[in-house]
């Protein structure tokens, strides 16, 4: 009982805080920080479906975040679509993409899937550079689409400032994590962390292993779609390179793994801790030498992966728990 | 106790793999309520047999009939879904979740509902004894603990037939006699019917109604425990090579 009143009101600060924050920090750089820790904890929410509860390892999952991305910004550019019927045809596509790339690799062992994601990833990052027109649409290869100005709206999500940015990303933030959650608590939940560690004696006791790895992938795949869509709303433009890099990909996974894989609160953790890091060290070191912010960055994630291998949360939660139960038997004495 | 109606049926199944033939030209039956024993050397085919009843893969020919539907070819968890449920000889726990979630995994096929599958999972597990160990990792458990989480899973699908693949391998007398009573109880209070794998002769001859003998992939010997303890063609490849009567 008083485990879970202290796990509420952790909840609700956390939440105050949340909604708050734009009424202290006026700063437009300070708040894209927060923005941006947003964005890369609801990305590495996303990919924890599949790579940390199903633990399936879909390395190019960005990929989805590339389609998300263009999908929407070619709608909007070339259709006067709004990028939130966008996002849910972007998001739409991406899934399809993901249940014929698990279609046809969930059989072979999970290696292939993940040689399947990233080889998926590889290819359409090289047809949208290659190519200025895909579908009819104007693309303009590596050098990418600047998204045109329709006029500050909430149906074309553009503004001029960043609170609104902030509000969007935070509700898809906690839209993400209600969404980990329930399949966490739920059927699904248990079913994809029986595939996780057995997949055989998962099927024995009725689990239809295919099916559910389909499901967190599409699910997952949709998710990532939709940070896509964010972004290029947020910068007002996107190309190749940023979108749909592999180093965006791993940037998302190592999160995930850095924070505790198949937690649900672990990707948050590391993405809330690192991602800010991450803009910290390049705002002020990449200016004065470069590679060095890198470099930096690079260290901690090693040091972290190397101490602790089971993940920050899974650890720290350990801790807690361990010095709730000292504190327990210290109290009865 | 058996009213005699089949509830499963293997007609000529054959298993290659590659140019070994695993299970040649096998067929057997089970009816309700009975406990079949199914013996035979290492590397007899036992295992294999299993596999191709539960659907981990499909005989090379050979039909298998449930309950009067064929279901050869369909896949563990539809066949799971129809009834059956079976346990590993190498233990397969879900190491990262508690006793208690393992065998919720089971339950949740016939209930979608966590508490209520958790509520049936408790149950399961306080009938094979585990209930005191709920909350404990399965990565934990001893041998003797894994072998009942095994058994409180497959229990958990609500099975109308159980196959135990050498449940009572690698247990000490005293384990083994907890497991015969607990077997026992599963068929006469359960009114599950079970195919019992087992090297422990004293356990396979106690429990079993009838016995199939396996030997290099053939049926050679089939009866009542009397009766094939006593045929020479099973004394000669079995008793008579490997002494598994004392494990
Ligand atoms: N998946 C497999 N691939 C190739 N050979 C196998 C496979 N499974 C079993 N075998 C072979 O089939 C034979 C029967 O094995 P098994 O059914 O495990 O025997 P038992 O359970 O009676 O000890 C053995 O020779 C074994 O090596
Ligand atoms: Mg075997």
């Amino acid at each position: 009982m008083k485990k879970l009143n202290l796990k509420s009101g952790f909840l609700i600060v956390i939440s105050v805080i949340g909604l708050c924050l734009p009424l202290f920090v006026s700063n437009p750089y300070t708040l894209q920080y927060f923005i941006s820790m947003l964005l890369f904890g609801y990305l590495a929410t996303s990919w924890n479906i599949i790579g940390g509860y199903a633990g399936q390892m879909a390395n190019g999952n960005g990929v989805y975040f590339g389609i998300g991305a263009y999908v929407s910004t070619c709608l909007f550019t070339y259709n006067n679509l709004s990028p939130w019927a966008g996002m849910l045809i972007g998001g739409a596509i991406s899934a399809l993409v993901a249940l014929g790339l698990g279609r046809l690799t969930f059989r072979l062992s999970g290696t292939y899937f993940t040689m399947a994601t990233v080889a998926c990833l590889h290819l359409i990052r090289l047809l949208v550079m290659s190519n200025q027109y895909l579908f009819g649409y104007e693309i303009r290869g590596a050098q990418g689409i600047v998204l045109p100005w329709k006029g500050e709206s909430i149906i074309n999500m553009q503004f001029t400032g960043k609170v609104e940015y902030y509000y969007i990303i935070l509700a898809f933030f906690v839209i993400g994590v209600l969404v980990s959650y329930h399949i966490k608590t739920s059927k699904d939940g248990y079913y994809l962390s029986a595939i996780n560690t057995n997949q055989e004696a998962a099927s024995s006791l009725g689990v239809n292993v295919m099916h559910m790895k389909l499901k967190a992938s599409c699910i997952s795949a949709f998710m990532m779609a939709i940070g896509g869509t964010f972004y290029a709303q947020l910068y007002s433009m996107i190309d190749p390179s940023r979108v749909l890099g592999y180093d965006l990909s791993i940037q998302i996974m190592l999160y995930a793994a850095v924070g505790g894989r198949g937690t649900l609160a672990g990707p948050i953790i590391a993405a809330f801790l690192l991602s800010p890091l991450n803009d910290i060290l390049r705002g002020t070191l990449g200016t004065t030498v470069s590679g060095l912010a890198l470099v930096i960055y690079g260290l901690v994630m090693m040091l972290m992966v190397y101490f602790i291998p089971q993940g920050l949360w899974p650890f720290l939660r350990d801790k807690l728990s361990r010095a709730e139960l000292k504190a327990q038997t210290a109290e009865r004495k | 106790m058996s009213d005699k109606t089949v509830i499963l049926e293997c007609k000529d199944i054959v298993k290659k793999f590659g140019g070994l033939t695993a299970v040649n030209d096998v067929s057997m039956y089970a009816n309700k309520g009975e406990i079949v024993g199914l013996i035979g050397a290492n590397g007899a085919g036992k295992t294999t047999l299993f596999n191709m009843i539960a659907g981990v893969f499909p005989p090379t020919s050979g039909q298998i009939f449930f309950e009067g539907q064929e279901i050869q070819g369909k896949k563990s968890h539809e066949i799971c879904r129809m009834g059956m449920g079976r346990t590993y000889q190498i233990v397969k726990p879900f190491r990262n979740l508690s006793v208690l979630d393992n065998t919720v995994v089971g339950a949740l096929i016939r209930d979608s509902d966590v508490k209520k599958a958790k509520k049936k999972a408790m149950e399961v597990l306080s009938f094979v004894g585990l209930d005191h160990r709920a909350e404990v990792s399965s990565g934990n458990l001893g041998l003797p603990e894994l072998k009942r989480l095994e058994l409180a899973r497959a229990l958990a699908t609500d099975p109308k037939l159980l196959l135990l693949d050498e449940v009572m391998a690698g247990l000490n007398p005293t384990d083994s006699e907890k497991v015969i009573a607990l077997v026992e109880r599963i068929r006469n209070e359960l009114g599950i019917s079970l195919i019992v794998i087992e090297h422990v002769m004293k356990a396979i001859m106690t429990l079993s109604d009838r016995i199939y003998v396996l030997n290099q992939g053939n049926l050679i010997a089939t009866g009542t425990p009397q009766e094939v303890s006593v045929n020479p063609e099973v004394i000669k490849s079995y008793f008579g090579e490997k002494r598994y009567a004392k494990n």
